[in-house]
């Protein structure tokens, strides 16, 4: 895995030949109220199991009513058709949303083999199980996850995103909202000049508190924000991602609240969360202050086995890196890493830390663009702005900024090998613009491995289980089995590791979320690789 | 020496009193007398040259003008304003008076009224100097638009290094690096030796990611920095690029510098610390920190929280336990710092 090895990173977009010709829609306004800059999450899941990622774009809707009906403000629902082209099903599938949506988690909350979607939105939450023939139901009610307060006036607040975690350990998918502003049309505020407004800043509204649905196993949640201790932290959350930062077995839960610090919710044995950011160091930027947080990734950047937090935030903020010192806490990278200086003078949303060249080093994608429409004529800080991946020189540095796509108002982002062939490609939503389809065509003869993990006592997407990957090179890689990734948005739930020139994986070792750790020899590389949890697994953690 | 009570009621007369036609050529006379005591610190000689004016004088426009001046230096801001508010009233097309009287509005807490003076008196002016007077309250009033309109046809009318200056910090204040690095450029062509220039020129060229560049005005700046342009500041901005660079070492040298030139300056404690707390040197780090901790920083550059933050991180490093709890409960209950960068 010798980084000087792999050669450049190109992506090409596909184009409008690939049948995705989605455009993001907010709907906007002379006045730019807060709504109409955040959205734009996405997912990349594979919907009908035949082995190709599909696609699922949220979208606003028409203001101030909300309204969804027009098609130019639908979810869109993509089928990867193989052969590079893609199909939209959205009406067949029943999945074009409802309210102004944001974001979208997939996962298969009910084990049943198919991935179903929670929709995150202004005045809608929506819950689309997937029936397994090419269409979804909406169990927002009959399941309880509408994503409105239990408590008080069972108002329904602002959600951003959503994650699917198992917190408890029971086999059964959970699921966090993250709520952003208080925000509602009668406390609009408006900033900046008239001709130029700007979005408002975060700081203009109140917080709002996050809601965990406890999975019961039977198709339905239960409101479990007050016993876990959710409820009582409020926020200004944009994006949530889960992993087991201290190797406790349990997942704990990263949230970016945008202009105040950030939440990492460490999970006390799957029963409350205690907030320890402060604690650990990945509460704020490395002077102590706060940033605009936005999407976030957590992975295993420097092969330590340890999962890393990797945050997009604003022009001059730099995107945060917090490299995890063996879970005692968090040692922030950003400049020593070289990203300080690469980032700052962008704007991220999407972010994603993955192997893009295949070289056994994760490199970090953002998609990029500022929040404010107009705020080149105040700051002559460009608003549209291309994407950019950071390559991950293996040494703990990042040193080179690619840039993967020409300027656009960028907003949620996806990772997943759309084509097959080894190489992980991109999908970005952009407001007014055509989606990208980031084809990932870098040159080089690196080897890689995909694995699809199936659950049997853990959830049947394998989230959470833990994945070490050793090759006959000598090589250890770690990666954490999630779908909430970046921005308000899921990406394949797959675990791709780039094998750089190894040709053999000596070892697999599968730490489900179970307490199971499952071992597999010799497995074949370049390929797809099933791995399912045995029903009676023996070794238990 | 003149009594507070009869000030307090000359100016109250100032505001009853119309102003009558009249020849004020003993009030105009005196009014650089009373402003030559005033820049001399010398304010009841000031007083005097008032009170010395024959009566009839005391109601001509440039007496309250002097009276005005008197009181604003004095600090009686309400009694000012209404000498200013006189002063207006009979010169309204005099920016002079738009200014003084904007600028106690300003103190007094009525900004919407203090913006209408300022606005009126860039619109009453071509001279720069007060054009750039007019800026500043605009600025601080949160006319953004007025104040650099303001500064930009003073430097047009006489781009002179003080102007340029001031027009290259409100750049730098709205994050316009560009345009900052542009009006900083400027001050160094008149004045290639204005170690705050270059001071700010290296600040506005990091953000932009020209770090050679702005490494080369940093050193520019410690080369030449002494005089009227000294800039107590210089290296301890050098120091944070150097820190963004990846260059500890050298960071802390230059922040070594920075503390024997502002010692007892929570800025460069906190920075020192932060140094030397990458660098390894907990214990160090730690002592910085809790000295930062105890220094008052009226201008909130750092604040609490951020101090309690690093102390965590350096008092978990050093496995302090108690201590970093005890610092991460006082980082959660102070109010964090403004984030000023990303909006």
């Amino acid at each position: 895995m010798d980084p000087e090895a792999a050669e450049g990173i190109v992506f090409n977009d596909a184009g409008p030949t690939s049948g995705v010709d989605f455009v993001l829609d907010n709907s906007t306004t002379d006045d730019k109220p807060v709504i109409d800059s955040v959205l734009g999450g996405l997912a990349a899941f594979d919907y009908d199991n035949d082995g190709r990622v599909d696609l699922y774009f949220t979208n606003g809707a028409s203001m101030p009513d909300f309204d969804k009906s027009a098609p130019r403000f639908w979810n869109r629902l993509y089928r990867n058709l193989g052969d590079g082209r893609f199909e939209d099903v959205t009406e067949r599938a029943g999945v074009k949303g409802k309210g102004y949506s944001f974001g979208v988690a997939a996962a298969d909350y009910d084990n049943d083999g198919w991935a179903d979607l929670y929709v995150s939105g202004y005045d809608r939450n929506v819950l689309y199980r997937n029936l397994g023939n090419g269409s979804f139901e909406d169990r927002t009610e009959a399941a309880g996850a509408t994503g409105r307060y239990r408590s008080g006036s069972g108002a329904k607040p602002w959600s951003v995103a959503g994650l699917w975690f198992d917190y408890d350990r029971d086999g059964h998918l959970d699921l966090l909202v993250v709520n952003y502003l208080d925000w509602d049309q009668q406390n609009n505020r408006v900033c900046g000049e008239p001709g130029r407004r700007l979005s408002c800043a975060p700081d203009m509204y109140g917080e709002t508190s996050n809601i965990l649905y406890r999975n019961r196993g039977d198709g339905t949640f239960e409101d479990v924000s007050q016993s876990t201790g959710i409820a009582s932290l409020a926020g200004k959350g944009m994006s949530a991602a889960s992993g087991d930062i201290d190797h406790d077995g349990f997942a704990d839960v990263f949230i970016a609240n945008d202009g105040m610090r950030d939440y990492l919710l460490r999970n006390v044995e799957g029963r409350r969360f205690v907030e320890v950011a402060v604690e650990l160091g990945a509460a704020f930027n490395e002077d102590g202050v706060p940033v605009s947080s936005m999407g976030v990734a957590l992975e295993d950047i420097d092969n330590d086995g340890f999962q890393d937090i990797f945050i997009t935030a604003l022009t001059n903020e730099t995107f945060p890196l917090l490299f995890n010192q063996e879970g005692r806490g968090f040692r922030d990278t950003t400049y020593s890493s070289g990203l300080g200086l690469l980032t700052s003078p962008l704007s991220g949303w999407g972010a994603a830390i993955a192997d893009f060249d295949n070289d056994g080093w994760k490199d970090l994608f953002t998609a990029n663009s500022h929040v404010s429409e107009n705020v080149e004529s105040y700051r002559g800080i460009p608003y549209a702005q291309p994407n950019t991946i950071f390559r991950n020189n293996g040494d703990g540095r990042f040193e080179s900024a690619v840039e993967v796509s020409p300027p656009a108002a960028h907003r949620g982002s996806a990772v997943a090998d759309l084509n097959g062939d080894g190489r992980l490609d991109l999908v970005v939503s952009a407001i007014g613009a055509r989606a990208e389809v980031l084809l990932n065509q870098s040159l080089n003869e690196n080897h890689w491995v995909l694995l699809d993990l199936v659950g049997r006592r853990s959830n049947r997407d394998g989230i959470g289980a833990v994945v070490r990957v050793e090759t006959d090179s000598g090589t250890v890689q770690h990666r954490t089995a999630a779908s909430a990734v970046g921005y308000a948005g899921s990406s394949d739930r797959r675990l791709h590791f780039g094998l750089g020139s190894a040709i053999r994986l000596e070892r697999i070792e599968v730490r489900w979320p179970s307490g199971a750790v499952q071992t597999i020899e010799d497995a074949e590389i370049d390929r797809v690789v099933r791995i399912v949890e045995p029903e009676d697994e023996p070794e238990r953690q | 020496m003149i009594k507070g009570f009869q000030m307090l009621f000359m100016s109250a007369l100032a505001a009853l009193c119309p102003l009558k036609a009249q020849t004020c050529t003993q009030a105009d006379t005196a009014l650089p007398a009373v402003m030559q005591a005033l820049g001399q610190g010398n304010v009841s000689g000031a007083e005097a040259t008032v009170l010395e004016l024959p009566a009839g004088q005391r109601n001509c426009p440039s007496a309250y003008l002097a009276l005005g001046r008197i009181e604003a230096t004095r600090g009686r801001i309400e009694a000012a304003a209404r000498s200013f508010e006189a002063y207006v009233r009979a010169r309204p097309d005099d920016p002079t008076g738009r200014v003084d009287l904007a600028r106690t509005q300003l103190l007094a807490g009525r900004p919407a009224e203090a913006r209408r003076n300022a606005e009126a008196a860039a619109s009453r002016t071509e001279d720069p100097s007060m054009l750039a007077a007019a800026a500043q309250i605009l600025q601080s009033v949160g006319a953004a638009g007025e104040a650099e309109s303001a500064l930009l046809r003073a430097v047009e009318l006489r781009p002179e290094e003080r102007t340029l200056f001031q027009l290259g910090v409100f750049y730098d204040g709205r994050q316009q690096h560009q345009k900052a690095e542009a009006a900083f450029r400027r001050v160094l062509h008149l004045n290639p030796n204005n170690a705050q220039a270059l001071d700010y020129l290296g600040l506005s060229l990091g953000p932009q990611g020209r770090m050679k560049e702005a490494e080369e005005a940093f050193l520019q700046g410690l080369a030449v920095n002494r005089g009227p342009s000294f800039d107590a500041f210089l290296p301890y901005n050098y120091a944070r690029l150097l820190a963004k660079l990846n260059r500890p070492k050298e960071a802390l040298d230059h922040l070594n510098d920075a503390a024997e030139l502002a010692p007892d300056t929570r800025a460069i404690l906190y920075e020192r610390a932060k140094v030397l707390a990458g660098l390894g040197r907990g214990e160090a780090a730690r002592s910085d920190a809790e000295k930062a901790l105890a220094l008052a920083d009226p201008a909130n550059v750092v604040v609490d929280s951020q101090v309690y933050y690093l102390l965590v991180r350096i008092c978990r490093e050093l496995g302090d336990a108690a201590a970093a709890s005890r610092y991460a409960d006082r980082a959660r209950k102070s109010p964090a710092a403004r984030n000023t960068a990303g909006r």
